[in-house]
């Protein structure tokens, strides 16, 4: 599969793009692992690889969420958001995969590099 | 009165065999009558035993808690069947198809038969048990160690099973989703950083409490395909970039 890499940030890979799409629907919001798997549609094999890139490249931030497991009667969940400069990045990544797939008209030349 | 588990695991075994000769045996007569001597009906009769042998052993299993004892036991009974009815038919010859003699001969022969491949089955079992502790016993209990005291909270409440879920059929317990899901996550999770396993044990093991079954099975079989990948993306955050 030809992979995006912008200049700086991680790669944009289809479900990639589809996951952050996801987050950007409300980008304050907290989402979890299997929830985005759910939605997206990818296996959670697919999804854990991602949120960990997008994470390592600043765009999500990660915490436990807070609450006693036992009152909560199921373990705390890992929560994932998008950080104030991953949604404005991931905005502009999206852009340019679209225009890159001609769902966009080309504006400006995009600086990407296939690998 | 609790039998000891293989006592029952045998005693399962055999009774769905000689249930599935007898439905097996029944058939092939009830055939043969229908068309008033012995012919092809006889096996299209076997045959249909067998398929209700194969079902009445499946069933016998569920209720015991031995599946696959009992499906094992109800196929070989069911196969001894398909070539006993006809061979007694003819030794008895024609005129005596219709003897309960060939019935309870063979239902007996099909108990013993059960009984045989019973006691093979408890030995396979007790096999796999030594096999399971020396293949699989290290990464589970690490996994466990690990998580102990820590996040043991399963939806619904209470604590996880120990066991994996299997209840009282030990016999079941290699092909319990659980237990393998256990197996794969603890694997997956040897692929991460060191700095990050305990995390994502954590976070897969909120996650897995979502599914069940088949499904359980094919997630963790997806997280332990691709852990590598992520634990890749995290080591590679660790690196200078190149591209920045």
């Amino acid at each position: 599969m030809g992979r995006i890499r912008q200049r700086s940030g991680p790669r944009i890979t289809l479900p990639t793009a589809a996951v952050l799409r996801l987050m950007l629907k409300d980008p304050t919001a907290d989402h979890y692992g299997l929830a985005l798997a759910e939605a997206s549609g990818f296996p959670s094999g697919t999804i854990y690889p991602i949120l960990a890139r997008l994470e390592a490249a600043g765009w999500l931030a990660s915490y436990w969420e807070d609450g006693d497991p036992s009152a909560m009667q199921r373990p705390r969940r890992r929560m994932y958001r998008l950080t104030g400069a991953g949604a404005h990045a991931a905005r502009e990544a999206l852009t340019t995969t679209q225009r890159l797939l001609g769902v966009l008209p080309p504006a400006t030349r995009p600086q990407v590099e296939t690998t | 009165m609790t039998r000891p588990p293989h006592i029952s695991r045998i005693l399962a075994t055999a009774t769905a065999s000689s249930i599935a000769n007898g439905c097996l045996v029944g058939g092939g007569i009830a055939g043969a009558y229908v068309d008033g001597g012995i012919g092809d009906d006889v096996l299209v009769g076997s045959l249909v035993g067998l398929v209700i042998g194969l079902v009445v052993g499946i069933v016998v299993g569920i209720v015991v808690g031995n599946l696959v004892g009992s499906l094992v036991g109800g196929l070989v009974g069911a196969l001894v069947g398909l070539v006993g009815p006809v061979g007694l038919v003819g030794l008895v010859g024609g005129s005596a198809v219709g003897d309960v003699y060939i019935v309870v001969v063979s239902l007996v022969v099909g108990f013993v038969v059960g009984l045989v491949v019973g006691a093979v089955g408890a030995l396979g079992a007790s096999i796999r048990r030594a096999l399971n502790g020396r293949v699989f016993g290290a990464d589970v209990r690490r996994a466990r160690k690990d998580r102990q005291g820590r996040t043991g909270w399963c939806v619904g409440g209470g604590r996880r099973p120990e066991s994996g879920g299997v209840g009282d059929a030990p016999w079941l317990a290699w092909l319990s989703a659980e237990r393998l899901a256990e197996y794969l996550l603890a694997r997956a999770v040897g692929r991460l950083p060191e700095g990050f396993r305990e995390r994502y044990d954590e976070e897969w093991f909120e996650h897995r409490t979502h599914r069940s079954g088949w499904r359980l099975l094919w997630w963790a079989l997806c997280v332990r395909a691709t852990a590598a990948r992520t634990g890749r993306e995290l080591r590679d955050a660790r690196l200078p970039r190149l591209d920045r």
